[in-house]
């Protein structure tokens, strides 16, 4: 007997059962908007707007194909740097979700992992529509792929239990909302 | 190392309350879920395997640690050659197989990139907490270890540390040719693996090289993703009391055509190492663990005495059920005495495991002392009966120390002798009257 079966054979089938209840969430008060841009304030993840984002444009800035087709400020934008060495990532992202402050990314179409991990600055763009209330929705909204959450920084408490963002991916995440909220 | 754990504890409940609206409710929810997962264990990895395999996952299964680091070396070979760094993102599971001796063993340059776990590494060290493997160090200590290690000039400050490490870790990504990780849950109707992770080490080990190797214990699978709301923050909140983890990666397949990065290749390690057999017996509820890590957090002896007392490579009150179940009650039964049995480890424990009566159980069913320690005992006995060899034996304590019975010594390797201070208690009552 191989090892698969081996370890299969030792494990029950088991009978169907009925479905757990629900876990109830506490929800965000108010508009979601409004409760995304309170949960990235607790993780000391700034909003900036559309027009702030020209400020963030340089030769060492990697802009995703797909988040300059959706905002005029980036239209238009060649990369003249290797990912590896830019200093300032700006991605799309396809969902947002207020109760925690995360976005989620889809790798593919142009969309790169390394883009939301490797430049020390990180620029999320979040459609004000994409924005869901709690996990319970963007895990039915979960799209196809590879795919990630990510809220905040990157950080580490490893040393003395001290908080420092920025141990292997960005130093700092800026959220640039744009769109209208329906 | 007390207060570090004291502030999680209070952390932890701040997020459990932000989320649930009834975090008891929360944690009886996950704790029926994962006996669902136990009892249908074999379907629910059936269909993980086909929706891996269709999904361009390649599936590899494991009997125990020595087949698992088989199948991960000989994989490693394919892809890569000696000297080759292999980046490794934080793993419970690969600790326990002890995978990196085995890697470097072959030859590759196996580097841990999880920061504690690389403090660990470059220290010959083992780690002490299973989520904050370095608890134990203090920033003096990691600073001499860092400049001995020549990654920058000596510093104390936890920032530049860091900031060192990084650039240092950043380096080894861009040449990598392997990725190894673990899995924290496996979507059986889906194929998804979930990683999740702070510092982003796991998404450069799982982007940045060719070829991703996952290993995961049979008992991480979950039904469906419908279940992540509950398990993604109840983990987040129960390790470090955050309502999600920084990163959370849905891997679902190698690199894609329409894909710019990513492995071209991922292999998903199933272990068993001991589970099934924990699976048919009285510890199977241990099984439910999703190395949170809030027990070791919450526990007063984990809290008095650390993680490598426990001799294990799971140390707290999990490590006292499943180093056990794992391994046998003959060889680690004795640490289910390391416990006051007061309750604190179910009560916060995510999925609800009942620790104390799994620890009384292995007690009931740990052998009797050993030869060494009932002669001990005997003698104790004897002595404190006859005053006259308890004398003679109070004289013979100073000499304690110099003893180099075996015995002894192997008994002291983890322990510390009290110095003896002032003098016999007789010799100075008889001085003073």
């Amino acid at each position: 007997m191989n090892a698969r079966e081996t370890i299969l054979n030792s494990c029950p089938l088991g009978e169907p059962t009925d479905p757990w209840p629900a876990p109830y969430f506490v929800l965000p008060p108010g508009s979601v908007v409004e409760a995304f841009k309170t949960s990235l304030n607790l993780l000391g993840a700034r909003t900036i707007d559309e027009n702030e984002l020209a400020g963030y444009i340089g030769p060492k800035t990697w802009v995703e194909p797909n988040a300059g087709l959706e905002v005029n400020a980036l239209n238009g934008f060649q990369n003249q740097v290797d990912l590896w060495d830019a200093e300032v990532g700006i991605a799309s992202t396809v969902l947002a979700i207020a109760q925690t402050g995360s976005v989620c990314v889809k790798s593919g179409q142009g969309n790169s992992r390394l883009a939301t991990l490797a430049p020390p600055i990180n620029i999320l763009i979040v459609h004000r529509n994409k924005i869901v209330p709690s996990l319970l929705e963007a895990l039915e909204l979960l799209p196809d792929g590879n795919v990630a959450f990510i809220t905040g920084a990157s950080r580490t408490a490893d040393i003395e239990g001290v908080l420092v963002p920025g141990i292997h991916g960005p130093k700092e995440v800026l959220v640039c909302l744009v769109g209208g909220e329906h | 190392m007390r207060s570090a754990s004291a502030s999680k504890v209070t952390a932890r409940e701040r997020a459990l309350k932000t989320l649930f609206c009834e975090p008891p409710q929360a944690q009886d929810t996950a704790s029926a879920i994962k006996s669902y997962v136990l009892d249908h264990l074999r379907t629910l990895l059936i269909e993980l395997e086909a929706q891996c395999l269709s999904n361009g996952i390649q599936v590899h299964w494991a009997n125990n640690a020595e087949d698992a680091n088989q199948i991960i070396v000989d994989l490693c070979k394919e892809s890569a050659k000696p000297g080759d760094v292999i980046v490794k993102a934080k793993s419970m599971a690969t600790e326990e197989i002890h995978l990196n001796h085995h890697l470097d063993e072959a030859g590759f340059e196996t580097v841990e990139t999880d920061l504690g776990e690389f403090v660990v590494q470059i220290d010959h060290d083992t780690p002490s907490h299973i989520v904050t493997p370095i608890i134990h160090k203090t920033r003096k200590e990691i600073a001499a270890s860092f400049s001995r290690e020549e990654l920058g000039p000596y510093t104390e400050e936890p920032k530049e540390l860091t900031m060192q490490a990084r650039a240092h870790l950043r380096k080894k990504f861009r040449e990598a040719k392997i990725g190894i990780s673990g899995v924290n849950f496996a979507i059986a109707s889906t194929g998804h693996l979930v990683l999740v992770e702070n510092e982003g080490n796991n998404r450069f080990c799982t982007t940045a090289p060719d070829v991703h190797i996952a290993l995961m214990g049979i008992e991480k699978v979950l039904p469906t993703p419908a279940e992540l709301p509950l398990f993604l923050p109840l983990l987040a909140a129960s390790a470090t009391g955050q309502l999600l983890t920084t990163y959370v990666h849905f891997i679902k397949s190698p690199r894609q055509e329409r894909e710019t990065d990513g492995p071209k290749a991922i292999h998903l390690v199933i272990l068993d190492n001991g589970r099934t057999n924990v699976l048919q017996g009285p510890f199977r509820e241990i099984l439910k663990c999703i190395r949170c890590g809030a027990c070791l957090n919450v526990c007063p002896i984990y809290r008095q005495a650390s993680g490598h007392a426990y001799g294990h490579v799971y140390s707290g009150p999990l490590g006292e059920v499943l180093a056990p179940a794992l391994e046998g009650v003959e060889s680690f039964g004795d640490l289910a005495k390391a416990s006051t049995l007061c309750g604190a480890c179910q009560e916060v424990c995510p999925v609800k495991i009942p620790i104390p009566e799994l620890l009384l159980e292995i007690r009931h069913r740990a052998n009797s002392p050993s030869t060494s320690e009932k002669l001990a005992w005997t003698s104790f006995a004897q002595a404190s009966q006859h005053p006259l060899v308890w004398k003679f034996g109070l004289k013979l304590l100073p000499l304690a120390p110099m003893a180099r019975h075996p015995f002894l010594t192997s008994w002291l390797k983890r322990r510390t002798l009290p110095t003896r201070v002032g003098r016999d208690f007789r010799g100075w009552w008889n001085e003073r009257s």
